[in-house]
């Protein structure tokens, strides 16, 4: 047991002596593992202990309608809704379905951009906490090419 | 260590908000796991867990990630209160303690 604490103590110091200054000197922000290993969306909203969300038109998604390749789907967000706190992208189909869980504060516009992969044609879920609600809206993306088992 | 450079780019918008546009192109395989290489032999889960943007060293925004992110992430945000010259850095971990970071100037 001391050993092991010693061990961990020295790769710690390794690892911040490689990347003086990095950001992750420190250890990050707790990650909650059990929600991104979610197999189902049902999992993912227990494992991040969500409440059901409302459907709103105020969450805009850009996606294509059709993805030759679900490897590689650009996905913008933009919200009207104030005092954004959170964006999560669910993938309903995905073997993991949860892609991402943004933080957001006022310094940063409501708008986000990423890039994710679909297993199928499935529907994106895009959850948007705002002023302590969650709120969500979806958009349907057809997959040609499956995304996830390439990668 | 990653030898490909991270791509990122702030550009000011000129808005009354003095938004940055920020662009951030990052290098990663983003496995999720349950591919497998030439020889059939599983490919290990390898993906981007965490994602801290900053501006002139403080963090400003902070995005977790699973192995449904492409390979070759592309990630983009609107940064309020931007001047020209400000630094915005990116850095990234992975869920096997790889870890990158850039800094460039808004402009």
């Amino acid at each position: 047991m001391q050993r092991r604490h010693f061990l961990a103590g020295g790769l710690a110091l390794l690892s911040a002596y490689l990347a003086p200054g990095g950001a992750w000197a420190n250890s990050p922000a707790s990650r909650n593992s059990n929600a991104f290993n979610a197999r189902s969306p049902a999992s993912v909203y227990a494992a991040l202990g969500l409440k059901p969300p409302r459907d709103s038109d105020a969450i805009r998604i850009v996606a294509p309608d059709v993805a030759e390749n679900g490897a590689n789907i650009p996905v913008e967000i933009q919200t009207d809704l104030p005092q954004v706190e959170r964006i999560l992208l669910i993938g309903e189909r995905n073997l993991f379905p949860l892609l991402a869980d943004a933080s957001f504060n006022p310094r940063l516009q409501p708008w986000f951009e990423a890039r994710i992969k679909l297993a199928e044609t499935s529907k994106l879920h895009v959850l948007v906490q705002a002023n302590g609600q969650l709120y969500s809206n979806s958009r349907t993306v057809r997959v040609i090419l499956g995304g996830c088992l390439p990668g | 260590m990653n030898k490909f450079p991270i791509r990122m780019r702030a550009s000011l918008q000129n808005d009354p908000d003095h938004t940055a546009l920020i662009k951030v192109l990052l290098n990663h395989p983003m496995l999720t796991g349950l591919s497998k290489d030439e020889q059939g032999r599983p490919r290990p889960a390898h993906f981007i867990t965490e994602i801290e943007l900053s501006l002139n060293g403080q963090p400003v925004a902070r995005v977790q990630t699973g192995s449904g992110i492409a390979a070759d992430p592309l990630f983009g945000w609107r940064l309020k209160g931007v001047k020209a010259g400000d630094k915005v850095g990116i850095a990234w971990l992975d869920n096997q303690g790889q870890q990158q970071s850039f800094e460039t100037t808004a402009q």
